[in-house]
């Protein structure tokens, strides 16, 4: 796992418009299988470039609602509100998701705005000094 | 339960017509219970009657999970023989005629054992949860007597719960009370929890076609996406637009169909559902199905390259 390769996917999918996406997404665009790892970097970032969302699934697999936190996770019983399963929270059932923050959007727009201004100011040419 | 009562209420409807339309009986109408009769009245069918209770009886429309406890204990558990000495010590020969009659609660307690060939089979009975009824125009509470089933396989130890998901803690806390097995010295290996590519294996040694998903979706709007295939369409994976969207997918539920040829001599196919929690046989099986599948599951869990031959071939769709 390559924290380059991530950082430069990041961005690319910032450009892609790209959004609530999972570490299973980030591997399968990199080619490689190790979602733990991926997980753990993309939540290093928590905040500055990425928001986390954690998101309680119910038995059937859907996402019922999101913790802030997932080591507070209440298990008491609640009915799923997609298949109505009754169902107690289970804190190994959570998938991760992510956003970008703002500014990290900004960030990267404006990034790519100045790279093409400075191709565009290359390719111009200048006047002969006279 | 009587043996005409247990195929009326048991055996599926397709399962009676099968064996009386095979043995060219002529049935007095087409309900269950004169397909049932039809069938014990006439010698040459009636073993296959008792055939038909013995593999309905405890099966049918169930989820199946599979638990390997850890440690495993051999002693007293290491085959049929030793276990029915083990229980008849405990509870009496009553366990496995009449029954073991207890006061209800909401915890499960074995009120029956049987041998079904080389497991055993317990019933366990429990209070459900208490509804409000009507009850001669009154409203009472009432909470009804359920049943359900655990098998214990030998060889290795394998503790199997019929019952759905959310009672199978209590259940396998039930199963170590009865082995007198502290739940606190006992962590269980849940055999039947599969991951996408043991699940594409099942599939694939079953030859048993896809044909309902519920993925996750990993990036975008959507949570999960669920689909079904149209009848036309045997298997979702052999399917370009299915691969496009839900290849790579994590997968929390997959219907799978196959076909199986049961010892009474009826073809049909077998509907079940994976998810993360295990297995559910949507249409009613016999024991041999669920034993079929299980021991493909052990199959890939031990990852022994067993040749197909060594086991049951499945027919295909």
């Amino acid at each position: 796992m390559n924290a380059f390769d991530i950082d430069d996917l990041l961005e690319q999918l910032v450009l892609e418009g790209r959004q609530h996406f999972s570490p299973h997404y980030m591997c399968q665009r990199l080619g490689i299988s190790d979602i733990d790892g991926v997980a753990d970097y993309l939540l290093s970032l928590a905040n500055v470039k990425l928001i986390p969302y954690y998101e309680v699934e119910c038995p059937e697999g859907d996402s019922d609602f999101i913790i802030p936190d997932p080591t507070k996770l209440e298990q008491e019983p609640r009915i799923c509100r997609f298949c109505g399963t009754e169902y107690i929270p289970d804190p190994n059932r959570i998938w991760l998701a992510f956003d970008f923050t703002k500014s990290f959007i900004d960030h990267v727009k404006k990034k790519k705005e100045r790279s093409c201004i400075t191709i565009q100011s290359k390719k111009t040419p200048t006047h002969a000094v006279m | 339960m009587k043996l005409r009562d247990i195929l009326s209420m048991e055996v599926p409807r397709s399962a009676l017509k099968a064996v009386v339309s095979a043995n060219n009986l002529k049935s007095g109408g087409n309900s269950v219970e004169d397909y049932a009769n039809t069938i014990l009245i006439h010698n040459k069918t009636k073993p296959l009657g008792l055939l038909l209770a013995e593999q309905y009886k405890y099966a049918g429309r169930t989820a199946a999970n599979w638990f390997i406890p850890i440690p495993s204990f051999g002693d007293d558990w290491g085959d049929t023989k030793k276990a029915k000495e083990f229980l008849k010590n405990k509870y009496g020969e009553d366990l496995f005629n009449d029954g073991v009659k207890k006061p209800l609660t909401s915890e499960p307690q074995v009120f029956r054992a049987e041998q079904l060939a080389d497991s055993l089979v317990m019933a366990f009975t429990y209070r459900g949860r208490e509804r409000r009824v009507l009850e001669n125009y009154r409203v009472v509470k009432r909470a009804p007597q359920l049943v359900d089933y655990v098998l214990i396989h030998f060889d290795p130890l394998t503790i199997e719960t019929r019952t759905k998901t959310d009672n199978i803690k209590k259940f396998l806390n039930a199963v170590l009370k009865v082995m007198d097995k502290d739940p606190d010295a006992i962590k269980w290996e849940k055999v039947s929890k599969l991951t996408d590519a043991e699940a594409l294996e099942l599939a694939n040694k079953l030859k048993a076609g896809l044909v309902g998903v519920k993925a996750k979706m990993t990036e975008g709007i959507y949570a999960t996406k669920e689909v079904t295939a149209n009848p036309n369409i045997k298997n979702l994976r052999e399917e370009e637009e299915y691969n496009n969207e839900f290849s790579g997918k994590p997968l929390k539920k997959q219907t799978l169909t196959f076909s199986y040829r049961q010892r009474f001599g009826l073809t049909e196919n077998i509907h079940f559902v994976i998810t993360e929690d295990g297995l559910n046989f949507l249409s009613p099986v016999t024991e041999d199905v669920i034993s079929f599948v299980r021991k493909h599951i052990q199959d890939i869990k031990n990852g022994h390259n067993k040749k197909d031959e060594e086991l049951p071939e499945a027919t295909g769709i």
